[in-house]
């Protein structure tokens, strides 16, 4: 049996690549939005247990990811 | 070609008519710009964000003291100002500060401007208030939930019950804000859902359609016969292509057993 090894690391790198670039991604996302809503999500969801909020920054997480897997 | 490797299992870089043309890459991104900035412009409730309505002093009667005057002040309440409601929010109240210990019931009263009608929310702050004060911010929540829209003032009042002969009258202050109700997070995200779903949906038919019309792809997609024809791509991002393609070009000569003449399969 034999192994390509050479597309085996490709693919192996590939992975990496998109999975590093997906997380950057995502995490600048999510950061501008927490920049740009005029509250703390922090304060909102941990202190003041805003269900509400949490329902749709879950959502919106979610709505992330999509694009981003979509986009790449 | 290495000797040994058979033409199906060598993944090959397609030509360059079956790759994402700039054009495309271009389009992919913008149209994913375009929603991300959707999502951004949607400012999670700009339209609702939790609103800061009042901090007020909470007047509290004292029941146990030795000169009651819990009677006095039973009628005691505090009326705020009147504000405005949107139909659904929440009105959030936190007792942000309070005595450490003995038991403080606040009561809250949403009293509408026009009607009879109110509701009524109480806040005991007991063991909770004892616990949370040891980490030095002592908070009670709880909220008037799914209010109808209007307009309407809060009545406050309060009643600590000490220790016996207790004559101290502690103080309190609540927090009151408004903020969306859960039924209308629920559409905000559905909303936030749909349209991510519906871009995926879009961006893979419009793959599809690229790949249908493209005249050098054809192949199969699963790759399983070695046909040699050209590669199938068209399930392949244009970021995808173009990272693949980088990487092509930084292996060594020669590492790569086949690079132009390779048939249809290609391992994501």
């Amino acid at each position: 049996m034999h192994i390509d090894w050479s597309s085996l690391v490709q693919s192996l790198i590939e992975s990496v690549l998109f999975t590093g670039f997906g997380l950057v991604a995502f995490a600048v996302a999510f950061y501008i939005i927490a920049a740009v809503t005029p509250f703390s999500i922090r304060k909102e969801i941990e202190e003041d247990q805003n269900t509400a909020l949490g329902i749709v920054l879950g959502s919106v997480i979610i709505g992330i990811a999509m694009v981003v897997a979509a986009a790449i | 070609m290495s000797a040994g490797v058979s033409p199906a299992a060598t993944p090959s870089r397609a030509p360059a008519e079956s790759r994402a043309s700039p054009a495309e890459l271009l389009k992919t991104w913008l149209l994913a710009g375009l929603l991300l900035c959707l999502l951004f412009g949607m400012r999670l409730f700009l339209q609702e964000p939790p609103h800061a309505l009042f901090d007020l002093t909470v007047p509290v009667s004292v029941r146990g003291a030795p000169h009651d005057d819990a009677e006095e002040l039973a009628h005691h309440f505090l009326y705020t100002e009147p504000f405005d409601l949107h139909g659904g929010n929440n009105i959030a109240l936190s007792l942000t500060r309070g005595p450490a210990d003995g038991i403080l019931a606040v009561t809250v009263d949403l009293v509408p401007e026009q009607g009879p009608s109110m509701h009524g929310v109480e806040l005991f702050a007991a063991e909770r208030m004892s616990i949370q004060g040891l980490s030095g911010q002592p908070r009670v929540s709880t909220s008037l939930r799914g209010a109808e829209a209007g307009h309407y003032r809060l009545r406050v009042a309060g009643t600590w019950i000490g220790q016996p002969g207790e004559s101290r009258r502690p103080e309190a202050t609540l927090a009151v804000k408004t903020e969306a109700g859960s039924s209308t997070a629920f559409w905000w995200a559905a909303l936030l859902l749909i349209v991510p779903a519906l871009f995926a949906t879009l961006r893979s038919l419009w793959r599809r359609q690229a790949a249908k019309a493209a005249p050098t792809s054809g192949g199969p997609v699963d790759g399983s016969p070695a046909d040699h024809s050209p590669p199938d791509n068209s399930d392949e991002a244009p970021f995808v292509s173009a990272v693949s393609d980088t990487i092509s070009a930084l292996t060594p000569e020669g590492s790569l057993s086949c690079t132009s003449t390779g048939p249809a399969s290609y391992s994501p």
